[in-house]
């Protein structure tokens, strides 16, 4: 028999409601798991113990006496420690904000989940302040692969994707502003979405990049994904960012076929320099959804480098008091980078909202005659702890500020992507991004969900669990 | 280029009151001249001088 942390979320919440196992028993054994592998693991900052028991309880009353307990009844889920929590300290990775009072609501997204039903047993551990690709941070230590203790889990919400890889819970939450869900998904082997710009409510949420940042849902299943992204959708007073948009569903469009999409190949900027095997598993995704052009995007570098630019400089807004005052209790790489930033030209800002719109109007034009692009998420697998530097062809350059080649760019424009794990028996695992027009997710998470049928991708399953772990 | 580079870093740090301390200054030169090349690249597009529509970004 399938153990109940193998299911997926859905399962798990119809188990729950058709009363064959209860909310307590699924929280218990997700605690356990939790408790049972981060230290292996670092995924977890903090792990709620009480209140998820709580809350479960909760949802077993509710089952009792009848009323709805929400599609998500029961299924335990994290969060990325950047996430507002009632009655918890948002860290984001920092020991800076270890003094911060505890907050005195949860962020939307988080609501959203629990009032379907979910049950928080935990915030994820990240990069500080989300400014990463490898969930390094100086202060907490590296959240480890769960395909192998000596890889990076990618980041920044490398705890959120390997809590779910680890079959600990089937949903989290985290957030991407260069690539921060696709990354840790596609090193991981799991599903993340990143929705399109300014789709879901941002409200509780520390920032990194006021004009970049994404949330979104991590799953092991696209049917989770599409289902956690359609509760959090929707308009919410308290994040004025976020459009005033109907929630547009999309887990009844999973089944829709997908012969007659058009699809295309990303090349050029999007293969250079990638390992063979990336290239090779990338061809085998876009091969199998008809892709039978490749598309060489123009002004990919400059795109890419007007996103280093905004982020270096924008982060650096926020923690320039912090700079002032405790430069000291940041993890220096952070630090370093933001001190850049904070001396960069007003002027080369201005230059890159201008790029953006251009860039933006080219993608535009792009899909008039595709509906999905296909791209590598990373030029490597997930890399060793104690690498330093990245292969790219011939070239070796720092890892840290390149793992997000291929991410960097489509954030810029805001595009919905989703990360898709490529089905393999050896290796670390691989991930793909199929991506949409903007406002688009149905479409992308249509594609992911064929690929899933199709047994093309799929999220594989740790070593360490198929020994019993 | 990073002795250059430190001076203008302290001058413009000054100003804006986050005083790089000298243990912090070879990281902070490193990703400072990163962050330069990127921002050469920026600035060698060329684009039209318009102002409309740059902060409400709709992607």
């Amino acid at each position: 028999m399938t153990e109940i942390f193998s299911l997926d979320a859905t399962a798990i919440a119809g188990e729950v409601r058709r009363k064959r196992v209860s909310a307590c028993e699924v929280t218990r054994t997700a605690l356990e798991r939790a408790d049972g592998l981060n230290p292996r693991l670092n995924c977890f900052s903090a792990i709620f113990h009480d209140a998820a028991m709580s809350a479960a309880s909760e949802i077993d009353r509710k089952i009792d006496r009848g009323i709805d307990p929400g599609p998500l009844a029961g299924v335990p889920f994290g969060v990325k420690n950047l996430f507002n929590v009632k009655g918890v300290t948002t860290l984001v990775g920092s020991k800076i904000l270890q003094e911060a009072p505890a907050e005195k609501q949860d962020a939307t997204a988080v609501a959203r989940l629990k009032d379907a039903g979910a049950i928080l047993i935990g915030a994820n551990h990240m990069d500080e302040f989300a400014y990463g690709f490898t969930t390094q941070n100086a202060h907490y230590g590296p959240t480890r692969n769960p395909h192998d203790l000596d890889h990076s889990a990618g980041g920044s919400s490398g705890g959120s994707a390997a809590s779910v890889a680890a079959h600990v819970v089937p949903l989290n939450l985290g957030s991407d502003t260069n690539g921060s869900i696709r990354v840790p998904a596609a090193f991981c082997g799991i599903f993340g979405l990143k929705p399109t710009l300014r789709r879901l409510s941002r409200a509780g949420a520390y920032p990194f990049v006021p004009e970049l940042d994404h949330v979104g849902p991590f799953a092991r299943s696209v049917r989770d994904l599409a289902l956690a992204y359609d509760l959090i959708q929707g308009p919410d007073p308290a994040d004025p960012f976020c459009l005033q948009r109907p929630v547009e569903p999309t887990l009844p469009t999973l089944e829709r076929p997908v012969q007659a999409l058009r699809a295309a190949l990303l090349g050029g900027w999007f293969q250079d320099g990638a390992d063979p095997e990336i290239l090779a598993v990338t061809d085998e995704v876009a091969s199998a959804l008809g892709a039978r052009q490749t598309v060489s995007l123009t002004g990919v570098a400059e795109a890419r480098a007007a996103a280093f630019c905004l982020t270096a400089a924008s982060g650096a807004a926020l923690h320039l008091d912090h700079l002032r005052t405790r430069p000291q209790h940041f993890d220096p790489a952070t630090r370093d980078r933001f001190f850049a930033g904070a001396l960069l030209p007003a002027s080369v800002i201005h230059r890159v909202r201008q790029i953006r719109l251009a860039f933006r109007d080219h993608l535009r034009a792009i899909f008039q005659d595709f509906d999905v692009l296909i791209a590598p998420v990373a030029p490597t697998s997930a890399p060793r702890l104690d690498q330093t530097t990245l292969k790219l062809g011939d070239r070796e350059v720092p890892l840290r500020p390149n793992v997000g080649l291929y991410t960097q760019p489509l954030s810029f424009i805001g595009l919905p992507i989703v990360t898709v794990p490529v089905n393999r028996t050896n290796g670390l695992p691989i991930g793909v991004q199929v991506i949409a027009a903007a406002w688009r997710e149905d479409t992308a998470l249509r594609v992911a969900a064929q690929l899933e049928r199709d047994g093309i991708a799929k999220s594989p399953i740790p070593a360490f669990l198929r020994e019993g772990g | 280029m990073a002795a250059k580079s430190l001076d203008a870093i302290l001058e413009v740090a000054a100003l804006l009151r986050i005083p790089v301390a000298e243990a912090y200054r070879e990281g902070v030169v490193a990703n400072y001249e990163r962050l330069l090349e990127q921002a050469a690249l920026v600035m060698a597009v060329a684009t039209p001088n318009t102002v409309d529509d740059l902060s409400d970004f709709q992607p």
